[in-house]
Protein backbone atom coordinates (compact mmCIF):
# COMPACT_ATOMS: atom_id res chain seq x y z
CA UNK A 1 0.00 0.00 0.00
CA UNK A 2 2.61 2.32 0.91
CA UNK A 3 4.51 1.80 -2.39
CA UNK A 4 1.45 2.23 -4.10
CA UNK A 5 0.92 5.23 -2.74
CA UNK A 6 4.62 6.38 -3.23
CA UNK A 7 4.34 5.61 -6.86
CA UNK A 8 1.29 7.69 -7.00
CA UNK A 9 2.96 10.62 -5.71
CA UNK A 10 5.17 10.35 -8.59
CA UNK A 11 2.62 9.12 -10.94
CA UNK A 12 0.45 12.89 -10.26
CA UNK A 13 3.22 14.98 -9.96
CA UNK A 14 4.40 14.00 -13.27
CA UNK A 15 1.04 14.08 -14.97
CA UNK A 16 -1.71 16.15 -13.34
CA UNK A 17 -0.81 18.95 -14.97
CA UNK A 18 -0.76 17.63 -18.77
CA UNK A 19 -3.70 16.16 -18.51
CA UNK A 20 -5.59 18.72 -17.10
CA UNK A 21 -4.19 20.80 -19.80
CA UNK A 22 -4.81 18.42 -22.56
CA UNK A 23 -8.30 18.13 -20.88
CA UNK A 24 -8.94 21.58 -20.65
CA UNK A 25 -7.90 22.38 -24.42
CA UNK A 26 -10.45 19.35 -25.61
CA UNK A 27 -13.26 20.65 -24.12
CA UNK A 28 -12.77 24.09 -23.24
CA UNK A 29 -14.19 23.84 -19.84
CA UNK A 30 -12.61 24.32 -16.35
CA UNK A 31 -15.03 21.62 -14.94
CA UNK A 32 -15.81 19.32 -17.00
CA UNK A 33 -11.28 19.21 -18.01
CA UNK A 34 -11.04 18.94 -14.04
CA UNK A 35 -13.69 15.64 -14.22
CA UNK A 36 -11.74 14.14 -17.14
CA UNK A 37 -8.51 14.34 -15.42
CA UNK A 38 -9.38 13.31 -12.22
CA UNK A 39 -11.28 10.18 -13.40
CA UNK A 40 -7.93 9.67 -15.03
CA UNK A 41 -5.92 10.03 -11.74
CA UNK A 42 -8.13 8.14 -9.98
CA UNK A 43 -8.06 4.93 -11.97
CA UNK A 44 -4.10 5.36 -12.03
CA UNK A 45 -4.42 5.54 -7.99
CA UNK A 46 -6.05 1.87 -8.28
CA UNK A 47 -3.37 0.69 -10.79
CA UNK A 48 -0.42 2.92 -9.53
CA UNK A 49 2.26 0.80 -7.74
CA UNK A 50 1.68 -1.44 -11.04
CA UNK A 51 3.04 1.24 -13.71
CA UNK A 52 7.01 1.12 -14.77
CA UNK A 53 7.14 4.87 -15.20
CA UNK A 54 7.67 4.61 -18.86
CA UNK A 55 5.41 6.15 -21.98
CA UNK A 56 2.88 3.18 -21.89
CA UNK A 57 1.80 4.87 -18.19
CA UNK A 58 1.33 8.28 -20.18
CA UNK A 59 -0.32 7.39 -23.26
CA UNK A 60 -2.80 5.15 -20.73
CA UNK A 61 -4.11 8.15 -18.89
CA UNK A 62 -4.71 10.33 -21.75
CA UNK A 63 -6.45 7.69 -23.24
CA UNK A 64 -8.80 7.39 -20.39
CA UNK A 65 -9.17 11.35 -20.98
CA UNK A 66 -10.32 10.33 -24.37
CA UNK A 67 -12.40 8.03 -23.77
CA UNK A 68 -14.61 9.56 -20.90
CA UNK A 69 -14.42 12.99 -22.82
CA UNK A 70 -16.25 11.19 -25.97
CA UNK A 71 -19.00 9.23 -22.79
CA UNK A 72 -18.73 13.43 -22.21
CA UNK A 73 -19.62 14.45 -25.62
CA UNK A 74 -22.29 11.80 -26.55
CA UNK A 75 -24.42 12.77 -22.76
CA UNK A 76 -23.76 16.22 -23.55
CA UNK A 77 -23.65 16.96 -27.26
CA UNK A 78 -20.97 20.41 -27.91
CA UNK A 79 -22.92 23.40 -28.00
CA UNK A 80 -23.29 24.50 -31.70
CA UNK A 81 -22.07 28.49 -30.44
CA UNK A 82 -19.28 28.07 -28.11
CA UNK A 83 -19.61 29.95 -25.05
CA UNK A 84 -16.98 32.57 -25.11
CA UNK A 85 -15.75 32.07 -21.74
CA UNK A 86 -14.86 28.20 -23.13
CA UNK A 87 -13.23 30.33 -25.82
CA UNK A 88 -10.90 32.57 -22.98
CA UNK A 89 -10.18 29.28 -21.05
CA UNK A 90 -8.93 27.60 -23.92
CA UNK A 91 -6.92 30.91 -24.74
CA UNK A 92 -5.50 30.85 -20.89
CA UNK A 93 -3.55 27.78 -22.03
CA UNK A 94 -1.92 29.12 -24.93
CA UNK A 95 0.84 31.49 -25.76
CA UNK A 96 -0.22 35.12 -25.02
CA UNK A 97 -3.60 34.03 -25.07
CA UNK A 98 -4.57 33.45 -28.73
CA UNK A 99 -8.05 34.07 -28.65
CA UNK A 100 -8.21 33.60 -32.49
CA UNK A 101 -6.32 29.83 -32.04
CA UNK A 102 -8.85 28.88 -29.40
CA UNK A 103 -11.65 29.97 -31.20
CA UNK A 104 -10.12 28.01 -33.96
CA UNK A 105 -9.63 25.20 -32.02
CA UNK A 106 -13.41 25.38 -31.13
CA UNK A 107 -14.50 24.69 -34.37
CA UNK A 108 -12.16 21.66 -35.06
CA UNK A 109 -14.27 18.85 -35.16
CA UNK A 110 -13.86 16.13 -32.09
CA UNK A 111 -11.50 13.41 -33.64
CA UNK A 112 -9.52 16.41 -35.29
CA UNK A 113 -9.20 18.07 -32.43
CA UNK A 114 -8.00 14.55 -30.01
CA UNK A 115 -5.49 13.84 -32.68
CA UNK A 116 -4.31 17.61 -32.74
CA UNK A 117 -3.55 18.75 -29.57
CA UNK A 118 -2.43 15.14 -28.97
CA UNK A 119 0.43 15.65 -31.59
CA UNK A 120 1.07 19.06 -31.31
CA UNK A 121 -0.10 20.08 -27.62
CA UNK A 122 1.08 16.90 -25.75
CA UNK A 123 4.40 15.91 -28.14
CA UNK A 124 2.99 12.02 -28.87
CA UNK A 125 4.21 10.78 -31.64
CA UNK A 126 1.62 10.11 -34.48
CA UNK A 127 1.93 6.50 -33.53
CA UNK A 128 1.22 6.76 -30.02
CA UNK A 129 -1.26 8.81 -30.88
CA UNK A 130 -3.14 6.66 -33.08
CA UNK A 131 -2.91 4.08 -30.20
CA UNK A 132 -5.04 6.48 -27.73
CA UNK A 133 -7.69 7.59 -30.15
CA UNK A 134 -7.82 3.86 -31.14
CA UNK A 135 -7.80 4.06 -34.74
CA UNK A 136 -5.06 3.64 -37.13
CA UNK A 137 -1.76 5.72 -37.46
CA UNK A 138 -2.69 6.11 -41.19
CA UNK A 139 -5.97 8.32 -40.26
CA UNK A 140 -4.57 9.82 -37.34
CA UNK A 141 -1.89 11.16 -39.89
CA UNK A 142 -4.46 12.51 -41.45
CA UNK A 143 -6.84 14.12 -38.50
CA UNK A 144 -3.45 15.93 -37.83
CA UNK A 145 -2.89 17.25 -41.20
CA UNK A 146 -6.44 18.34 -42.01
CA UNK A 147 -6.67 19.71 -38.47
CA UNK A 148 -3.42 22.01 -39.61
CA UNK A 149 -4.80 23.25 -42.88
CA UNK A 150 -8.30 24.01 -40.87
CA UNK A 151 -6.32 26.25 -38.28
CA UNK A 152 -4.26 27.33 -40.95
CA UNK A 153 -7.10 28.99 -43.15
CA UNK A 154 -8.70 29.73 -40.15
CA UNK A 155 -5.67 32.35 -38.91
CA UNK A 156 -4.65 32.63 -42.54
CA UNK A 157 -5.51 36.85 -41.50
CA UNK A 158 -4.52 36.56 -37.94
CA UNK A 159 -1.28 38.28 -36.50
CA UNK A 160 0.77 34.86 -35.25
CA UNK A 161 4.11 35.80 -36.53
CA UNK A 162 5.31 34.61 -39.55
CA UNK A 163 8.60 32.45 -39.83
CA UNK A 164 10.72 32.66 -42.85
CA UNK A 165 10.23 28.96 -44.93
CA UNK A 166 13.31 27.52 -44.65
CA UNK A 167 14.28 23.59 -45.80
CA UNK A 168 15.54 22.15 -42.31
CA UNK B 1 8.03 10.71 -51.27
CA UNK B 2 5.56 12.75 -52.73
CA UNK B 3 3.74 15.72 -50.84
CA UNK B 4 0.48 13.66 -49.41
CA UNK B 5 3.27 11.31 -48.04
CA UNK B 6 5.55 14.04 -46.09
CA UNK B 7 2.50 16.14 -45.59
CA UNK B 8 0.94 13.14 -43.20
CA UNK B 9 4.22 12.98 -41.78
CA UNK B 10 5.18 16.48 -40.83
CA UNK B 11 3.98 16.32 -37.62
CA UNK B 12 6.71 14.02 -36.60
CA UNK B 13 9.15 15.08 -38.51
CA UNK B 14 8.66 18.82 -37.02
CA UNK B 15 9.43 17.11 -33.50
CA UNK B 16 12.23 15.16 -34.55
CA UNK B 17 10.25 11.80 -33.98
CA UNK B 18 11.52 10.31 -37.36
CA UNK B 19 14.25 7.72 -37.75
CA UNK B 20 17.20 8.93 -40.30
CA UNK B 21 16.22 7.52 -43.16
CA UNK B 22 12.67 8.43 -43.53
CA UNK B 23 14.05 11.91 -42.63
CA UNK B 24 16.54 12.37 -44.64
CA UNK B 25 13.75 11.40 -47.36
CA UNK B 26 11.27 14.01 -45.82
CA UNK B 27 14.38 16.67 -46.56
CA UNK B 28 15.31 15.90 -49.66
CA UNK B 29 11.53 16.38 -50.88
CA UNK B 30 11.18 19.96 -48.41
CA UNK B 31 14.52 21.42 -50.06
CA UNK B 32 12.44 21.28 -53.30
CA UNK B 33 8.64 22.24 -52.15
CA UNK B 34 7.82 25.60 -51.27
CA UNK B 35 4.36 24.53 -50.47
CA UNK B 36 5.43 21.75 -48.03
CA UNK B 37 7.78 24.01 -46.63
CA UNK B 38 4.96 26.32 -45.61
CA UNK B 39 3.02 23.49 -44.07
CA UNK B 40 6.10 22.85 -41.67
CA UNK B 41 6.47 26.40 -40.81
CA UNK B 42 2.58 26.51 -39.96
CA UNK B 43 3.52 22.85 -38.22
CA UNK B 44 5.97 24.93 -35.86
CA UNK B 45 4.16 28.12 -35.36
CA UNK B 46 1.38 25.88 -33.59
CA UNK B 47 3.99 24.27 -31.65
CA UNK B 48 4.98 27.36 -30.44
CA UNK B 49 1.27 28.21 -29.60
CA UNK B 50 0.60 25.49 -27.76
CA UNK B 51 3.76 25.65 -25.67
CA UNK B 52 2.35 28.23 -22.63
CA UNK B 53 2.96 28.03 -19.09
CA UNK B 54 0.73 26.26 -17.44
CA UNK B 55 -1.06 26.00 -14.09
CA UNK B 56 -3.08 22.90 -12.91
CA UNK B 57 -5.83 23.58 -11.18
CA UNK B 58 -6.17 24.13 -8.13
CA UNK B 59 -9.49 22.02 -7.39
CA UNK B 60 -8.02 18.82 -9.21
CA UNK B 61 -7.06 17.83 -6.56
CA UNK B 62 -9.83 17.41 -4.24
CA UNK B 63 -11.44 16.16 -6.74
CA UNK B 64 -9.25 13.00 -7.73
CA UNK B 65 -9.54 12.59 -3.72
CA UNK B 66 -13.70 12.23 -3.95
CA UNK B 67 -12.90 9.97 -6.95
CA UNK B 68 -10.45 7.69 -4.40
CA UNK B 69 -11.42 4.09 -3.16
CA UNK B 70 -12.30 4.38 0.90
CA UNK B 71 -9.37 3.38 2.97
CA UNK B 72 -9.19 0.99 6.07
CA UNK B 73 -8.36 1.83 9.42
CA UNK B 74 -6.78 -0.65 12.08
CA UNK B 75 -7.85 -0.59 15.23
CA UNK B 76 -6.54 -1.87 18.20
CA UNK B 77 -8.13 -3.41 21.23
CA UNK B 78 -5.75 -2.88 24.21
CA UNK B 79 -5.65 -6.00 25.93
CA UNK B 80 -7.16 -7.95 22.92
CA UNK B 81 -4.72 -9.09 20.64
CA UNK B 82 -7.00 -9.21 17.20
CA UNK B 83 -7.61 -6.53 15.32
CA UNK B 84 -10.91 -5.77 13.62
CA UNK B 85 -10.84 -3.98 10.75
CA UNK B 86 -12.75 -0.69 10.29
CA UNK B 87 -14.21 1.38 7.18
CA UNK B 88 -12.17 4.87 7.59
CA UNK B 89 -14.50 7.47 6.06
CA UNK B 90 -14.55 9.32 3.11
CA UNK B 91 -13.13 12.61 4.55
CA UNK B 92 -10.58 10.28 6.37
CA UNK B 93 -9.39 8.53 3.06
CA UNK B 94 -9.22 12.71 1.33
CA UNK B 95 -6.74 13.11 3.69
CA UNK B 96 -4.54 10.56 3.49
CA UNK B 97 -4.78 11.12 0.05
CA UNK B 98 -3.92 14.68 0.79
CA UNK B 99 -0.89 14.08 2.38
CA UNK B 100 0.08 11.48 -0.71
CA UNK B 101 -0.25 14.00 -3.15
CA UNK B 102 2.05 16.18 -1.79
CA UNK B 103 4.82 16.94 -3.59
CA UNK B 104 7.84 17.71 -1.20
CA UNK B 105 9.92 20.77 -2.05
CA UNK B 106 11.77 23.30 -0.52
CA UNK B 107 9.94 26.41 -0.14
CA UNK B 108 9.43 28.77 2.98
CA UNK B 109 6.03 29.66 4.24
CA UNK B 110 5.39 33.89 4.90
CA UNK B 111 2.15 33.62 6.96
CA UNK B 112 1.32 32.37 10.04
CA UNK B 113 -1.56 30.85 7.85
CA UNK B 114 0.63 29.57 5.53
CA UNK B 115 2.32 27.80 8.64
CA UNK B 116 0.17 26.33 10.19
CA UNK B 117 -1.40 24.64 7.22
CA UNK B 118 1.77 23.44 6.56
CA UNK B 119 1.97 21.94 10.03
CA UNK B 120 -1.74 20.16 9.57
CA UNK B 121 -0.35 18.21 6.18
CA UNK B 122 2.98 17.62 8.18
CA UNK B 123 0.68 16.45 10.89
CA UNK B 124 -1.64 14.19 8.22
CA UNK B 125 1.87 12.94 6.46
CA UNK B 126 2.81 11.69 10.08
CA UNK B 127 -0.67 9.84 10.42
CA UNK B 128 -0.60 8.23 7.07
CA UNK B 129 2.84 6.93 8.06
CA UNK B 130 1.24 5.53 11.41
CA UNK B 131 2.50 8.10 13.76
CA UNK B 132 -0.21 9.94 15.03
CA UNK B 133 -2.39 7.25 17.50
CA UNK B 134 -5.87 8.25 19.06
CA UNK B 135 -6.53 6.11 22.49
CA UNK B 136 -9.88 6.37 23.45
CA UNK B 137 -11.74 5.14 26.78
CA UNK B 138 -15.63 4.83 27.01
CA UNK B 139 -16.69 5.69 30.23
CA UNK B 140 -19.44 4.08 32.08
CA UNK B 141 -21.52 7.16 31.57
CA UNK B 142 -21.48 7.59 27.84
CA UNK B 143 -18.79 9.65 27.68
CA UNK B 144 -15.65 9.11 26.21
CA UNK B 145 -11.69 10.44 27.03
CA UNK B 146 -9.53 10.79 23.60
CA UNK B 147 -5.81 11.18 23.72
CA UNK B 148 -3.65 11.94 21.35
CA UNK B 149 -0.29 10.64 20.81
CA UNK B 150 2.05 11.66 17.60
CA UNK B 151 5.08 9.34 17.12
CA UNK B 152 4.26 7.97 21.32
CA UNK B 153 4.43 11.00 22.59
CA UNK B 154 1.29 12.31 23.66
CA UNK B 155 -0.36 15.61 22.65
CA UNK B 156 -1.39 18.67 24.50
CA UNK B 157 -4.97 18.61 25.51
CA UNK B 158 -5.53 21.54 23.20
CA UNK B 159 -4.60 19.70 20.41
CA UNK B 160 -7.29 20.55 18.15
CA UNK B 161 -9.53 17.03 18.47
CA UNK B 162 -13.41 17.39 18.42
CA UNK B 163 -15.39 14.15 19.82
CA UNK B 164 -19.12 13.26 19.36
CA UNK B 165 -20.41 10.70 20.71
CA UNK B 166 -23.90 9.09 20.18
CA UNK B 167 -25.27 6.65 22.71
CA UNK B 168 -27.73 3.54 22.12
CA UNK B 169 -27.56 1.21 24.99
CA UNK B 170 -24.11 -0.04 25.70
CA UNK B 171 -22.81 1.29 22.12
CA UNK B 172 -21.55 4.52 21.44
CA UNK B 173 -21.04 5.56 18.14
CA UNK B 174 -17.78 8.07 18.74
CA UNK B 175 -16.58 10.36 16.01
CA UNK B 176 -13.42 11.64 16.15
CA UNK B 177 -12.63 15.06 13.99
CA UNK B 178 -9.36 16.46 13.99
CA UNK B 179 -9.38 19.60 11.41
CA UNK B 180 -6.68 21.67 10.75
CA UNK B 181 -8.63 24.15 8.91
CA UNK B 182 -6.61 27.81 9.12
CA UNK B 183 -9.95 30.00 8.75
CA UNK B 184 -10.69 27.96 11.97
CA UNK B 185 -8.11 29.72 14.07
CA UNK B 186 -6.68 32.85 15.24
CA UNK B 187 -3.20 31.82 14.24
CA UNK B 188 -0.27 34.24 14.68
CA UNK B 189 3.72 33.72 15.10
CA UNK B 190 5.05 33.54 18.41
CA UNK B 191 8.58 34.89 18.43
CA UNK B 192 9.76 33.71 15.29
CA UNK B 193 8.36 32.45 12.12
CA UNK B 194 8.84 28.97 13.85
CA UNK B 195 6.28 28.79 16.58
CA UNK B 196 2.88 29.44 15.97
CA UNK B 197 0.23 30.56 18.49
CA UNK B 198 -3.33 29.65 17.80
CA UNK B 199 -6.71 28.97 19.39
CA UNK B 200 -9.76 28.20 17.51
CA UNK B 201 -11.70 31.50 16.83
CA UNK B 202 -14.49 32.53 19.40
CA UNK B 203 -12.71 31.29 22.06
CA UNK B 204 -9.74 32.32 23.96
CA UNK B 205 -9.47 30.52 27.11
CA UNK B 206 -7.11 27.93 25.88
CA UNK B 207 -4.47 27.97 23.40
CA UNK B 208 -1.60 26.17 22.08
CA UNK B 209 1.87 27.27 21.49
CA UNK B 210 3.80 24.99 18.86
CA UNK B 211 7.42 24.73 17.63
CA UNK B 212 7.95 23.92 14.21
CA UNK B 213 10.94 21.71 12.88
CA UNK B 214 11.59 24.21 10.43
CA UNK B 215 11.94 21.63 7.61
CA UNK B 216 9.37 19.51 7.19
CA UNK B 217 6.81 21.94 9.56
CA UNK B 218 6.02 18.90 12.50
CA UNK B 219 6.16 19.87 15.34
CA UNK B 220 9.01 19.88 18.13
CA UNK B 221 7.37 20.70 20.80
CA UNK B 222 3.80 21.73 21.76
CA UNK B 223 2.79 23.70 25.09
CA UNK B 224 -1.45 23.98 26.24
CA UNK B 225 -1.36 27.08 27.70
CA UNK B 226 -5.43 28.87 29.86
CA UNK B 227 -5.73 32.32 30.50
CA UNK B 228 -5.10 33.42 33.56
CA UNK B 229 -6.49 36.90 34.13
CA UNK B 230 -3.74 38.50 31.53
CA UNK B 231 -1.23 35.88 31.67
CA UNK B 232 -1.46 32.68 29.94
CA UNK B 233 -0.51 29.73 32.52
CA UNK B 234 1.44 26.35 30.97
CA UNK B 235 -1.29 23.27 31.26
CA UNK B 236 1.05 20.75 29.67
CA UNK B 237 3.59 20.15 27.30
CA UNK B 238 5.24 17.93 25.12
CA UNK B 239 8.26 18.05 22.94
CA UNK B 240 8.84 15.84 20.28
CA UNK B 241 12.10 13.98 17.87
CA UNK B 242 12.00 14.62 14.76
CA UNK B 243 13.48 11.43 13.08
CA UNK B 244 15.67 11.49 10.16
CA UNK B 245 13.09 10.36 7.57
CA UNK B 246 10.67 12.52 8.43
CA UNK B 247 12.71 15.66 7.79
CA UNK B 248 11.23 16.05 4.04
CA UNK B 249 9.71 19.22 3.20
CA UNK B 250 6.40 19.38 2.78
CA UNK B 251 5.01 22.05 0.67
CA UNK B 252 1.22 23.06 0.31
CA UNK B 253 0.53 25.32 -2.91
CA UNK B 254 -2.53 27.01 -2.73
CA UNK B 255 -5.40 25.45 -0.74
CA UNK B 256 -7.12 22.67 -2.80
CA UNK B 257 -7.23 20.31 0.16
CA UNK B 258 -9.15 18.97 2.91
CA UNK B 259 -7.87 19.44 6.54
CA UNK B 260 -10.29 17.49 8.40
CA UNK B 261 -9.85 13.84 9.44
CA UNK B 262 -12.87 12.19 10.72
CA UNK B 263 -12.62 8.67 12.50
CA UNK B 264 -15.90 7.24 13.26
CA UNK B 265 -15.32 3.87 15.35
CA UNK B 266 -17.74 2.14 17.25
CA UNK B 267 -16.58 1.11 21.35
CA UNK B 268 -18.82 -0.31 24.09
CA UNK B 269 -19.03 1.12 27.43
CA UNK B 270 -16.05 0.73 29.50
CA UNK B 271 -13.78 -0.39 26.58
CA UNK B 272 -10.48 1.05 25.11
CA UNK B 273 -9.67 1.41 22.26
CA UNK B 274 -6.24 2.88 20.40
CA UNK B 275 -6.92 4.28 16.83
CA UNK B 276 -4.22 4.27 14.43
CA UNK B 277 -4.88 6.00 11.41
CA UNK B 278 -2.59 3.77 9.26
CA UNK B 279 -3.75 2.03 6.12
CA UNK B 280 -0.74 -0.33 5.38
Amino acid sequence: MHDQRLAFDLLYAEHATPLYRFALRLCGNRDDAEDLAAEALAKAYRKASKFRGDSSTRTWLFAIVVNEWRMLCRRRPPLEDCPLEDVESLASTLQLENFELAAALRELSPPLREAFLLVKGEGFTQAEAAKICGVPEGTLAYRVHEAILRLRNALRDSEIPHEEVQPR
Amino acid sequence: MNCSEVQLKLADYAANQLESKAREAMQSHLADCVECRELLAVHRQLSAQLDGDFAVSERLLSKVEAKLPVKQLWVTRLGNPTMKKLALSAAAAAIIASAVLLTPKTASASTPQETFERMGFAIASAARQGGLTMKVHANQDGTVNVRALLDGQELPTTFPIQTTVKRTGDELDIRLAVDFDPSKYEIRFAGDKNTLEFFPKGTQAQRSVVKLDPKSSRPTMWTAQAKQGSTWKTLSDAKFKIKPDNKEPIVVEGFPLTYKLDVNIKMRIGQDAEVIVNPS
